[in-house]
This record gives structure tokens, C-alpha cells and sequence, in this order.
């Protein structure tokens, strides 16, 4: 589902974010990544939902080659992911639904297809009730999963969580990572990156950590 | 995500949220078009005016002392033979002089006195254009006009005021030119305003252009509701600009109609016609949308669009 293949990151200024990172990610699989700071999760995160390209090396993702994809071929390869944020990166201004919808309508999809499959994802996240609340009317928890919802809605292969329980207290990120377990058992391949080692303890994925650049430890 | 629907959507979201910049980005535009609007305006009613006056203008063609009715017969009928002469009039060496007489009666009654004024005039043909005269054109249709005329033999001199002609038609070149250097330089300006606008506009919905690019939006959906805002802009500025023009225009005329000197201008003056207004209406909603454009044209470029974006 995903593949590093020797990727190289290097930044103007000899700044070498990624060194030789090789790592498979299989379909379905549900992994941790974790380092510090400045370790690199940032680039390899960037590079799987193409915000970057390697140096180096090869980078493939849902059957995309990210090194050799063109510009006007990434939104299409976008659609195909769902990416969550610590900060949510939800629409101020709009509701629940609005936000959700988003992804689809995109796509061009019909109103009422849309309305149906809206509520089916915000049940599963617990939020069909909230549909027509605006984001600001959400807590930190309520707009985590807000941000969830919208990216499964277009049922992607791949689900990455970059830091998606640093803004939540520690029940509420508990509640995060029982929602992402449930969408990995329906067949998304996710991928978290944490820094919460205490989180990744009590659930035994498969961890993977970086550090300086380079694949430190895959378990 | 590409109707009209939400186009609009997107517009009203953008006037609630900048509601003072979108204010003054409206207040700018419809000021400078409706520089553009009265520079038009006023062009179209100079041309009208001069038309007016383009239209009372004589040929006045002088025939030789010693002519005969039947010489004076051969000349009008080979003037009729000129297809672009509207009426001729004959004016005898009498009605010539009487006509002296009465203008002059009042300025310089001692003149009138003179034995040598009392028959001087010659007998004249005055004729009037077809299609008046107002341009430059025109002037060397004029101009050829009177070589015609003036080889018809027992012609004296034609004369048509040739010096007044001839500034007259230097000014409304003039008047074109500069309206529409003017016009352009004022089109540019807008452009400049929308662009900038739309770029404020931008820069304040930065946090959405990114969640829109995170989902998957093309370059065309991301930029579509800001050129549409742009075309909005411009044709509402120009229907604020054609409100207060014409507001103006009322004005205007009323005043015009209470002055001895301008009260016979008042109906050649009128308003822009309705496909001219239309046609404003447009052409500002275009301008904004291609001033939105130039700005919007850079963003979201597929990978550049990205590069600020952190995760």
C-alpha cells in the first residue's frame, strides 16, 4: 500500500530531512510512528500525501509513484487518501455537515448521495446528531472526530493521523484511537504518527520509529 | 462544488467575513468607473452636441456678378447632380444684403448709411450635407466637396468656415483620443484594485484554499469562486457607478434647463442607452474577473501549492 524505497530528503542549505528510508507499509495495516522532533516525520508524512517530492529514491502510495506524479494529477491522487491533523483543519463558519461533505462534493457527487453517506460516516464517529452545529459550537474531541469523518467519507485506502490526540485530554485520545482501531478494521490502512508513547504501549501495532532522518526501529 | 449556487455561496461567506475590505474594494471600483462611466458619457453627449451643430453647418457656395438666371439655373441643377448635397437654397444679391442689413442693424446703424454696402453681396447657393459633419472623415469629404463645386464654372469661392472646421474637428479627435487613454489607463487601475483585493482575499482565506487542496480540490475549483467574486465586484461597482452617474445626469439636465444659454442643448442631451448600460455592466464584471485572475492564476499550481503547508 505504501513503499519507501531508499528515499533521500535533502532541503536547500544541505538540510537532509529523509536518509535511505525504506519501509513497507502493507494494506490494512495499522502502524505508529514516532520520533522526536525534527526526526523526519514531518517530510515522510508530506511525501505520502504529496506535499513533497524525494530527492531521492521512491515513494509509492495507492498504486502513485509521488516522485513522478505530475501537478495536475494530485488532487485526483488526494482524493484517494484521508489525512487528520492535530489542528484539525476544519472549516470555521460552516457546520458539521458542510465540513464533512466536503470531500464529496468535491467529487461532484450527487446532493442526496452526499446527505446519505454524511450521515453514515458521522454515526460511525458518534456525531449525527451535531450535523447542523457549526465547528466553533464543537469541544477539541467533537472536532477531532468532525475531521475523522471527513476524511473516511470518501472511503480512502489510506488513512494518515498526524498527531490526531496532541490537542485532546487523555480520555478523549483514547476515544481517537478506539475510532481509528474501528476504521482499521474495516480495511483502511492507518498511519499514525505520535509523539504519546504511553498511547502506543497500550495498543500493540506495529511501531515504527525515526530518528535523525533514519528508520531507527520497525516493529 | 462548481455551481453557480455555490459560487455565491462562497461570495456572501466572503462580504460576511471581510465585510469593511470588501467595502472599500467596492467603494475604489465604483469610483473609478464611474470616472470611466462619465468620461463615456460626457464623450457621447460632446458628440452629440457637435453632431447637433456638425448638422446646422452651410456650404455657402458664392457665384460671379455677372451672371444671368439661366447660368444661375445650370448651377443649381449641377449641384442636384451631387448625390451628398441635402437642400440648396438660392439667395439672391438682395436677400444677401438685407440679411447684412438686419444683422448688423442694431451693431452699426452709421455703416448701414454707406452707398457701398447697400450692394455688395453676391448671390450665393447655400447648401446643406447629408450626415452632417462630425469627424475627421467628414472634414475631407469637405474638403473635396468644395474642389467639386468650386470648378463649376460662374462659381466665385465656396466657403464652409474652413478654419472653424478644421478646429472643430481637431477637438473631438482630441476629445476620442484622450477619453480613450483615459478610459485605459482607468481600466488598468481597476484591474490593479480587483487583483488586490482578491490577493487580501486570498491571504485571509489561505486556511481554506489549504483544506480545499488537502482534499482533493483542483486548481480550477480553488480558484473559481475568487474570479467569480471578481466579476461580481466589477459589475456591481459599474451598476453603483451607472446609478450615481445618472443621478448625476438628472441633476444636470435640470440645471442646464434653467440656463438661457444651455436650454436648447438639453434634448440633444441623454443618458447611455440601454445596450450601452448592459454592455458596462459586463464589460466591469469581466474587467473584475480578469483582475481576479491575474491574481488567483498562481495559486494552488498542483505541487507549489503546497509547499506551504505544514503537517
Amino acid at each position: 500500500m505504501i513503499t519507501f524505497s531508499h528515499v533521500y530528503k535533502t532541503y536547500p542549505g544541505s538540510v537532509h530531512a529523509l536518509r535511505d528510508v525504506s519501509l513497507e507499509i502493507h494494506k490494512g495495516e495499522f502502524l505508529f510512528l514516532t520520533g522526536p522532533s525534527g526526526a523526519g516525520k514531518t517530510t515522510l508524512f508530506r511525501m505520502i500525501s504529496a506535499f513533497d517530492k524525494p530527492s531521492s529514491g521512491k515513494v509509492l502510495v495507492a498504486g502513485y509513484d509521488i516522485g513522478e506524479m505530475t501537478a495536475s494529477q494530485v488532487p485526483y491522487f488526494r482524493r484517494k487518501i484521508g489525512v487528520v491533523f492535530q489542528d484539525f483543519r476544519l472549516l470555521r463558519g460552516r457546520t458539521v455537515f458542510e465540513n464533512v461533505a466536503l470531500p464529496l462534493e468535491i467529487r461532484g457527487e450527487k446532493p442526496a448521495v452526499v446527505a446519505k453517506r454524511v450521515d453514515e460516516v458521522l454515526e460511525s464517529v458518534g456525531l449525527v446528531y451535531k450535523k447542523k452545529n457549526f465547528i466553533e459550537q464543537l469541544s477539541g474531541g467533537e472536532q477531532q472526530r468532525v475531521a475523522i469523518a471527513r476524511s473516511l467519507i470518501h472511503q480512502p485506502g489510506v488513512l494518515i493521523a498526524d498527531e490526531p490526540t496532541g490537542n485532546l485530554d487523555p480520555e478523549m485520545s483514547e476515544e481517537i484511537m478506539d475510532l481509528l482501531e474501528r476504521v482499521n478494521a474495516q480495511g483502511t490502512t492507518v498511519f499514525v504518527a505520535t509523539h504519546d508513547l504511553e498511547l502506543v504501549k497500550r495498543r500493540s501495532k506495529r511501531v515504527v520509529k525515526i530518528r535523525a532522518g533514519q528508520i531507527e526501529l520497525s516493529q | 462544488m462548481a455551481s453557480l449556487k455555490d459560487d455565491f455561496k462562497s461570495f456572501r461567506r466572503s462580504w460576511v467575513q471581510h465585510t469593511g475590505m470588501q467595502l472599500a474594494t467596492l467603494s475604489v471600483l465604483t469610483a473609478t468607473f464611474s470616472v470611466i462611466v462619465f468620461g463615456f458619457a460626457l464623450a457621447t453627449n460632446l458628440k452629440r452636441v457637435l453632431a447637433s451643430w456638425g448638422d446646422s453647418m452651410r456650404l455657402a457656395v458664392y457665384l460671379e456678378d455677372d451672371l444671368v438666371e439661366s447660368d444661375i439655373d445650370k448651377i443649381r441643377s449641377e449641384l442636384e447632380k451631387i448625390g451628398s448635397i441635402k437642400d440648396i437654397t438660392f439667395v439672391p444679391r438682395e436677400a444677401a444684403t438685407e440679411s447684412f442689413r438686419t444683422q448688423m442693424a442694431s451693431y452699426a446703424p452709421d455703416l448701414l448709411e454707406d452707398a457701398d454696402f447697400s450692394n455688395s453681396f453676391p448671390a450665393s447657393f447655400q447648401l446643406s450635407v447629408k450626415g452632417g459633419f462630425a469627424t475627421e472623415k467628414d472634414l475631407r469629404h469637405l474638403e473635396q466637396l468644395s474642389a467639386i463645386i468650386q470648378k463649376i464654372p460662374g462659381v466665385e469661392d465656396v466657403s464652409y468656415g474652413q478654419t472653424w472646421v478644421k478646429n472643430y474637428s481637431a477637438f473631438v479627435s482630441a476629445l476620442y483620443t484622450s477619453s480613450g487613454v483615459l478610459g485605459l489607463i482607468l481600466v488598468c487601475g481597476s484591474l490593479f484594485v480587483v487583483g488586490n483585493s482578491i490577493r487580501a482575499s486570498i491571504a485571509a482565506r489561505r486556511e481554506e484554499i489549504e483544506i480545499l487542496e488537502l482534499v482533493g480540490a483542483t486548481s480550477t475549483m480553488i480558484r473559481r469562486p475568487f474570479v467569480f467574486e471578481g466579476f461580481v465586484m466589477g459589475a456591481l461597482a459599474v451598476v453603483f457607478a451607472l446609478i450615481l452617474n445618472f443621478g448625476f445626469h438628472v441633476w444636470q439636465k435640470s440645471f442646464m434647463a434653467t440656463s438661457f444659454v444651455m436650454a436648447r442643448l438639453v434634448p440633444v442631451i441623454s443618458f447611455l442607452d440601454p445596450l450601452v448600460l448592459v454592455a458596462f455592466i459586463i464589460g466591469g464584471g469581466f474587467v473584475g474577473a480578469f483582475g481576479a485572475w491575474l491574481a488567483v492564476r498562481k495559486i494552488n499550481d498542483g505541487w507549489s501549492a503546497s509547499q506551504g503547508l505544514e503537517i
